[in-house]
């Protein structure tokens, strides 16, 4: 046995999306640990729990757990490919957000680089007319990445877009399976250990539950882990949302790409699910009252208050806070799920003995935050004021703050189009290059490297390589056929 | 680009950094600058590094080197990794290998099941683990070669050359490719009266050489860095002690080449061994306060193991870095920008990443534009990041011991160390863990193996490893072994790969 006490048991508060994926990913991890699922009233802040939206990232996890994706299909899921942001440019075209490699290697130096001097030179097709996953996104069509590296449809990677109440199902299901059924109850008080930590869980219905390690999956209030320290920082200054409407319409055909409109008042999205659609708002309360977003989005039905910000520590103690109640997101971008899903197999990569370690538990919380800040930057660079600036939404986007590491980010893009390394990035260079650039920001200086390439050599290699990727979408069946012909095969 | 357009960059010092800086320049950013360098045949070179690091292939590729024409013109070795001898105790050995330890299973990296049989007396040394140790130890060496996951690619490997033939081999490279090199001495420094930027400088041959932007690479005299821009140092020698090193090279000794270099512990700091194709390479480091000159010249004169090829030379340097390596338009690469002793072989990749990151950052049309203090401020975030881990893993060799043998040693045992080491150490002993990060030198695997080699044996490790039963545990780790220990035996001798090697460029 391992020199010290190990954790043997854990008690996890919350039987959502994120206290499910724990219970089940610490079982796996560690067979013999006693697990215990509080399932509490669900706690509707909790976007991690109910949204669609997930990244690549997210197969990772479930091979871990022993997820295949025809279980997730099954279980009403469909293939993500990508993001159309509508209006959100200042000249109203849309841009793509998609997981993979752009361009290509057409001479030393980066490829955006290139596009840039491309541009210079005065004649380039868009920055997404070089991404085949952008690409196929802005024609709603997906294949399955090829394994041959020299295909155009390989180097990019896809998400799942997930039907939360059917996923929650599937995972309660896995849970059975092994062995783990949620208990009903809520939390009245905690029993404290002399040390700091929780000794035991009290229930409303008088029942004691005592574990080793208590992960706290409740919700934004984090009532649990709030109980043994408190430090949240507020995002709020940072990402302006905090508010969004939600609500379901008709069914769509499915696609493989989300659709997010900016709106006067902020920004809608609409995410096809098998059997409906759900449609949301999301928006500013001390620009628009709840009854006009409802005359906006008249699908929309509940009311959600968006609070964004993050614990410091979000281990404390025997305390450990997952999913919303360590970082609250704002809607975009589908990191809700991700940010969960890399933080129960860091804790469980990292996991102490049942002393709680404070360097163990402080090199979780650091890595935790260094990755957490720059989800952060990520979705507050979508509020960056080079776009649109119709309506009072987009128009206060320019007396927003910046965090430092996005402010740093930018300035160095914006001056030579590079990115200042970050240690624990959720995305990657060509997310970031998709985005910036979709954005409008142009960086000012020639990258030096790629500068030594003429325009002459460039510009028709550029313009192989778009023919090439636009050709890409036609060979392909629509998305209802291909999900079809996937169906049939099972 | 026109010739206005261009950055005229000075490069001043003819050293293994100074012509690195104006090869990987020329070569890279062919129309984006002009390069001078300035250097006095008058002037010694340091030759800092006959050992380098897995990084140094990055950079000869980079510039499109020919290996086997590289390593003929330096009479370079193969190095798989160092060997550390009398470190954490007298008669104890390790070998940091530039590869990795075993395979992890089941998502927990290899070292945690290793502890746990190590703990009940049912593992060997974790080297045996390992193919870089394997293959060291049999002085055999081949090009890590196969799928990512197979053993016989599990390793990377760096060279051992003669640093004094690195800088004349990059010197005709760069002057080949466009830079201009000007003898003399350096008289005067001319700088802008208002700014403070160097404006030129004046040799003693009466030249003047202008420039926009000037690269310091004078060594550790930091003739712009230090001298004119007067950019405090910052100093380490109360964790790093050592500031004296004293080197003769010797004859090679009959029998293998030894595809690793040599650190052995002394009395006052430690002695390196580094075999060359045509010599071995060997030096004591030591700190003055402990030893004197006279005492240390002696020491290595009675250890090396060939007939001695020169007097015994020394050096004089402290620990430590300029507080900023880029300072208005003056950037510092190799030692005048900072330095730290040679016992991990960093000094030639220190250099190799100041002109990594001064090309990132490059400033274009510095003459008419300026340079973006955005641009200085991130090259030195970068360049303080990768000293500040590396100086830690320094750290860790010395004080990581349990020699009492010796003042200095007694010193650095139980000296105060910085706090991000102690926290790094800590996070070790609890259960094997090694704090992360994702850039730089030294990843998980070196840290684990100086961690191990050094005495620092985890309490616990990662509860998963407790999974397995025992028996069926001891068994996949046994035959992993005897895989590592095949995979080694079945590459050539060391010795007899570089002569088909040179042999092969002859014909």
């Amino acid at each position: 046995m391992t020199g010290r006490p190990p954790v043997a048991s854990i008690a996890v508060l919350g039987a959502g999306i994120v206290g499910l994926s724990a219970a089940i990913a610490f079982a796996r991890a560690l067979p013999g640990l006693s697990v215990t699922v509080i399932e509490t009233p669900p706690d509707p802040a909790a976007l991690a729990d109910r949204m669609p939206g997930t990244l690549p990232s997210i197969a990772t996890f479930h091979d871990r757990i022993g997820l295949g994706e025809a279980d997730l299909i099954a279980a009403g899921a469909t293939h993500r490919i990508g993001t159309r942001l509508s209006d959100w440019r200042h000249d109203g075209a849309p841009l793509v957000l998609a997981h993979g490699d752009r361009g290509a290697a057409v001479a030393p130096g980066a490829f955006h680089q290139h596009w840039l001097n491309a541009r210079r030179a005065g004649r380039v097709a868009a920055f997404d007319a070089f991404s085949s996953a952008a690409v196929l996104a802005a024609a709603d069509r997906f294949v399955h990445p090829s394994d041959d590296p020299a295909s155009p449809l390989s180097k990019f990677g896809y998400a799942l877009r997930l039907d939360p109440p059917r996923y929650r199902d599937l995972l309660r299901a896995l849970a059975r399976h092994l062995r783990i059924v949620p208990t009903i109850g809520d939390l009245a008080g905690v029993e404290r250990h002399p040390d700091g930590g929780v000794a035991a869980l009290l229930l409303t219905d008088g029942r004691r539950i005592a574990a080793d390690l208590y992960l706290d999956c409740s919700g934004p209030a984090a009532r649990l882990r709030m109980s043994v320290g408190t430090g949240r920082a507020d995002w709020g200054a940072f990402l302006p949302v905090d508010r969004l409407l939600i609500g379901t319409a008709p069914p769509q055909p499915p696609t493989p790409t989300d659709d997010l409109v900016a709106l006067p008042t902020g920004w809608r999205f609409a995410r096809p699910l098998r059997d409906r659609t759900l449609v949301g708002l999301a928006y500013v309360a001390g620009q628009t009252p709840d009854s006009s977003a409802r005359r906006i989005l008249p699908a929309g039905d509940e009311t959600v208050v968006v609070a964004p910000g993050a614990l410091a520590d979000p281990w404390a103690h025997n305390v450990l806070a997952l999913g919303d109640a360590a970082v609250a997101l704002d809607p975009l971008g589908d990191a809700n799920l991700h940010l969960a899903h890399a933080a129960i197999l860091r804790a469980i990569d990292l996991l102490p003995g049942r002393d709680f370690g404070a360097t163990e538990l402080a090199e979780y919380n650091r890595r935790s935050h260094r990755q957490a800040i720059r989800v952060r930057a990520f979705q507050a660079a979508h509020y960056h004021p080079t776009g649109r600036t119709r309506g009072p939404f987009w128009k206060g986007l320019h007396r927003l703050p910046r965090p430092d590491d996005l402010a740093h980010t930018l300035d160095q893009f914006a001056h030579r189009g590079r990115l200042p390394f970050y240690e624990d990035e959720s995305f990657d260079p060509d997310d970031w290059h998709g985005l910036l650039l979709g954005l409008g920001i142009m960086p000012n200086v020639p990258d030096p490297i790629a500068s030594a390439t003429a325009p002459a050599t460039l510009l028709p290699a550029l313009d192989r390589l778009v023919d090439g990727i636009a050709a890409l979408p036609a060979r392909l069946p629509p998305y209802p056929a291909y999900l079809a012909q996937l169906e049939r095969r099972r | 680009m026109t010739g206005i357009d261009r950055t005229r960059v000075v490069v001043l010092g003819g050293g293994t950094a100074g012509w690195m800086t104006a090869a990987a320049l020329v070569r890279l950013l062919p129309t984006a600058c002009t390069v001078d360098l300035v250097e006095s045949a008058e002037i010694g070179i340091v030759g800092v590094g006959e050992a380098t690091l897995p990084h140094i292939r990055a950079f000869v590729q980079r510039l499109g080197l020919d290996e086997a024409d590289f390593m003929r013109a330096t009479h370079a070795t193969f190095k798989l990794g160092i060997d550390f001898r009398d470190f954490g105790a007298i008669g104890d050995s390790y070998i940091h290998p530039f590869g990795t330890f075993g395979r992890p299973l089941a998502d927990v990296g290899f070292h945690h099941y290793w502890l746990r049989l190590a703990k009940e007396g049912r593992a060997g040394p974790i080297g045996d683990y390992s193919v870089a140790v394997a293959a060291a130890k049999g002085h055999r060496f081949a090009i890590p070669d196969g799928p990512a996951d197979d053993l016989a690619a599990s390793f990377g490997y760096a060279y051992q050359f003669d640093a004094n033939l690195f800088g004349p081999y990059l010197r005709r490279f760069a002057e080949e490719h466009g830079a201009r090199r000007t003898e003399g001495r350096v008289q005067s420094i001319d700088r802008h009266p208002e700014t403070g930027d160097v404006r030129a400088v004046r040799l003693n041959t009466g030249m003047t050489i202008e420039g926009d932007l000037f690269v310091d690479c004078s060594g550790f005299r930091s003739l712009l860095l230090g001298d004119a821009m007067a950019e405090p140092w910052e100093d380490w020698s109360r964790w790093l002690p050592c500031d004296r090193a004293v080197a003769m090279p010797c004859a090679s000794p009959a029998g293998p080449i030894e595809p690793y270099t040599r650190a052995t512990a002394k009395s006052a700091g430690w002695q390196w061994r580094i075999p060359l194709q045509h010599r071995v390479g060997n030096g004591y480091v030591y700190s003055s306060a402990h030893l004197d000159d006279q005492a240390a010249a002696d020491a290595l004169v009675r250890s090396v193991e060939g007939a001695p090829l020169a007097d015994p030379r020394f050096l004089k340097f402290r620990a430590g870095r300029r507080r900023n390596s880029w300072v208005g338009n003056v950037v510092g690469v190799g030692l005048a920008s900072g330095f730290l002793e040679p016992l991990e072989s960093t000094s030639i990749y220190l250099a190799q990443m100041a002109i990594t990151q001064l090309i990132e950052l490059f400033p274009q049309r510095a003459g008419t534009d300026g340079i973006a203090a955005g641009d200085r401020a991130e090259y030195n975030r970068m360049v303080d990041m990768e000293y500040d881990r590396i100086r830690d893993f320094l750290i860790l060799h010395y004080h990581a011991t349990r020699r009492d043998d010796s003042d200095f040693w007694n010193h650095v045992r139980t000296m105060d160390i910085p706090d991000t080491l102690a926290e790094k150490m800590d996070l070790f002993r609890r259960a094997g863990r090694v704090a992360h990060y994702s850039q730089g030198l030294f990843l998980e695997p070196s840290w684990i193996a100086v961690y191990l080699g050094q005495g620092i044996v985890p309490q616990a490790w990662d509860q998963r490893a407790d999974g397995p039963a025992l028996d069926t545990l001891e068994r996949a780790v046994g035959k992993l072994r005897t895989q590592v220990a095949d995979t080694a035996a079945a590459m050539p001798d060391h010795a007899a790969f570089l002569a088909h090697r040179n042999a092969t460029i002859a014909a």
